[in-house]
C-alpha cells in the first residue's frame, strides 16, 4: 500500500493540485490512492518530487519490492486474479478503523486471508463507549522520517527574526521623470544631488517619489503650463480682463474708452460686468455714469493714475468718430425696438461726426436687444452681449 | 473679427433678432446659427448658408466668407504665442486703425497690448472682437 492519499492529505493538496504539479492525469492519481495500481516507478519520482518526500517514503520497502512469494503465495503483494475473472481484493492491509496511521514498514502486518471478524463480533480496536482504550491496542507511531507529522522535512530551522523592510530602488521610470524635471528646472546633475542631500544613483523608490514631487512643483512654479482653457465662465479667476477691471475700479484710475463706431468716453470706472463697464464721468452738474456694452466698446486705455481727478474732460477734438465698418458693407447701428435699417443706410459708412452726449449713450445702448437666448453658448463669447440681457446664471 | 463675432454683431444691429427668427426668415437651422456664432474653431463652410445669412443681414457674402480665416481659436493661438515669445504684434481694429506693440495678457473677450515704448501698466485694452487682422 503507498501512502500518497495520506501525504497529499497532509500536504493539504487536492488531487487536482497534484495532477497539476506532477502532470499525472487525476483519474490515475486516484488508482495510485485506492490502490488500484501500483504506481510506476517514474510516477513515484515525480510524485515524491512534488511532495517534497523521498520515494521511500511514498512506497514503502516491502510494497516497492515485491515480497517472495510463500509456498501459498499468501504473502505476495498482489494477489493473483481469481478464476472467473473477478477483480483482486485488496491484497494490502486495510488502514485502523481509529484513524490511525497505518503501520510503518518492518511493523507486522496481519495476515492477509486470515479470519475476518464476525458479525456482530467486537471490533479490535473500538473499546467501550468511555472507557479507557487499552494501551495495547494503541497502533504503533510511525516511526522514522514521518514522525512529527513533518513528512521528512527535518527541524524547523531556527527562525531569521523579524524580517527587515526591502528597499526598492527607483525605478527607471522614476529617474527618467527627475532627469525630465531638471532638464526643465535648468538643473545639472550635481545641482540636484546637492539639492537634496543624496546620489541619484542610490536613492530609493520612494525617495524617487518624493523627489519628483518636488521638482513638479518647482516646475509649475517657474513656468506655469501654457494651456489656453476655452469656454470658461466670465468673471472667473481667469478672465484677465475682469481682474484688470477690478484693479483699475480700485484704483479710480481715469479711463478714455473708445467704442465701436468712434465715440470716446473719458471716466474712472465705476463698476462691471461680464458684458458692460460703467464708467463714472464729472459733468459741472456732477458725476455721471453710463453703462456701456462690451460689444459696442472697441478699446480702453488708462490715461493717468489712480485717486487723482478723472479726466473728465476729454481735451479738444479728442473725440472722434470712427466708423466701425468702412466700406461698401458697413452696418449701421439699430436702436433696439426700432425697424432694421434699409439697404442704403447699411451700405454708407456710419457719420463720421463728433458724438454729443445724447448719442452716445444712445450707441451705447444700441447694440442692446432682447435676445436672451444667445446666452446659451457655452464657450463662445458673452452672446448676451449682444442680446443685451445679462444671464441669470 | 471673426465670422462667429460677425454674426453676433450683425444681430445686435438688427435689433438683437434671434437665432429662431433668423431661421424662420431664411430656412435655416436655428441650431446652425447658434453654432455658427458660438464656436471658437473655423465654421461657415456652407456657402450656400452664409449667402443666405448675408441676404438676410442685407450684406454682401464676401463680408461673411473672407471672415471663416479669422476665427477665434487662431487669434488666441497667436497671442498665446506672441505673449511667450514677446515679439512685437501688430492688430488692425475693423476701423482700419493699426496698433502695434507686445502682448501683455489676453482672455476670452479682450486683449491687453502694451504699446511700443508705452506704459507697461497702463496697456491698451482691445475687445477682441474688433480685431480685423493680426501679423
Amino acid at each position: 500500500m503507498n501512502r500518497l492519499k495520506l501525504i497529499r492529505e497532509r500536504k493539504s493538496l487536492t488531487l487536482a493540485q497534484l495532477s497539476a504539479r506532477t502532470s499525472i492525469p487525476l483519474r490515475l492519481l486516484s488508482d495510485y490512492e485506492s490502490n488500484i495500481q501500483e504506481i510506476s516507478p517514474a510516477h513515484v519520482k515525480a510524485l515524491s518530487k512534488a511532495l517534497w518526500i523521498k520515494p521511500e517514503e511514498l512506497v514503502p520497502a516491502e510494497i516497492a519490492a515485491p515480497a517472495p512469494a510463500g509456498a501459498d503465495g499468501a504473502a505476495s503483494a498482489v494477489r493473483p486474479p481469481l478464476p472467473g475473472g473477478s477483480p483482486a481484493p485488496n491484497p494490502l492491509p486495510e488502514a485502523p478503523l481509529n484513524g490511525g496511521l497505518p503501520p510503518a514498514a518492518g511493523a507486522p502486518a496481519p495476515a492477509i486471508g486470515g479470519p475476518a471478524p464476525g458479525y456482530g463480533a467486537p471490533r479490535p480496536y473500538a473499546p467501550a463507549y468511555g472507557a479507557p482504550r487499552p494501551d495495547g491496542l494503541r497502533p504503533p507511531r510511525p516511526a522514522g522520517p514521518l514522525a512529527g507529522g513533518d513528512l521528512g522535512r527535518g527541524p524547523r530551522p531556527p527562525s531569521r527574526g523579524r524580517r527587515e523592510p526591502v528597499v526598492m530602488p527607483a525605478t527607471d521610470g522614476q529617474i527618467t521623470e527627475i532627469m525630465r524635471l531638471a532638464a526643465r528646472l535648468n538643473l545639472s546633475t550635481e545641482e540636484l544631488e546637492s539639492q537634496f542631500g543624496r546620489g541619484i544613483d542610490n536613492i530609493t523608490r520612494f525617495d524617487a517619489r518624493e523627489w519628483i514631487k518636488k521638482l513638479r512643483e518647482d516646475a509649475l512654479a517657474k513656468a506655469p503650463p501654457a494651456k489656453v482653457h476655452f469656454g470658461q465662465w466670465p468673471g472667473l479667476r481667469d478672465d484677465r480682463e475682469a481682474v484688470y477691471l477690478a484693479e483699475q475700479r480700485e484704483l479710480r484710475a481715469p479711463f478714455r474708452v473708445v467704442l465701436f463706431n468712434g465715440q470716446v468716453f473719458h471716466g474712472r470706472v465705476a463698476d462691471f460686468t461680464p458684458y458692460t463697464i460703467t464708467i463714472e464721468e464729472d459733468t459741472p452738474g456732477g458725476a455721471e455714469q453710463i453703462v456701456l456694452r462690451k460689444l459696442a466698446v472697441a478699446y480702453y486705455q488708462r490715461t493717468g493714475t489712480g485717486g487723482g481727478p478723472a479726466a473728465a474732460a476729454p481735451p479738444a477734438g479728442e473725440a472722434k468718430d470712427i466708423a466701425p465698418f468702412a466700406g461698401p458693407g458697413a452696418p449701421a447701428f439699430v436702436a433696439p425696438g426700432a425697424a432694421p435699417t434699409d439697404a442704403s443706410a447699411v451700405a454708407e459708412p456710419a457719420p463720421a461726426a463728433k458724438a454729443p452726449r445724447a448719442r452716445a449713450v444712445k450707441a451705447k445702448a444700441a447694440p442692446a436687444a432682447s435676445d436672451s437666448g444667445a446666452a446659451s453658448g457655452s464657450e463662445g463669447a458673452p452672446s448676451a452681449a449682444a442680446g443685451g440681457e445679462e444671464p441669470t446664471v | 473679427m471673426s465670422l462667429s463675432d460677425y454674426i453676433k454683431f450683425m444681430r445686435a444691429t438688427k435689433g438683437g433678432v434671434t437665432p429662431w427668427e433668423i431661421a424662420d426668415a431664411t430656412g435655416l437651422s436655428s441650431k446652425d446659427v447658434h453654432l455658427l456664432e458660438v464656436k471658437h474653431r473655423r465654421m461657415g463652410e456652407d456657402d450656400a448658408m452664409l449667402a443666405k445669412l448675408a441676404g438676410y443681414f442685407e450684406v454682401p457674402v464676401e463680408t461673411l466668407t473672407a471672415r471663416r480665416d479669422n476665427f477665434r481659436k487662431r487669434l488666441t493661438a497667436f497671442l498665446s504665442e506672441r505673449q511667450r515669445t514677446q515679439e512685437p504684434v501688430t492688430l488692425t481694429l475693423e476701423s482700419g486703425e493699426t496698433f502695434p506693440g507686445t502682448v501683455a495678457w489676453f482672455g476670452r473677450e479682450a486683449l491687453a497690448l502694451v504699446p511700443a515704448g508705452g506704459d507697461p501698466e497702463a496697456p491698451l485694452v482691445i475687445q477682441r472682437a474688433v480685431v480685423a487682422a493680426w501679423h
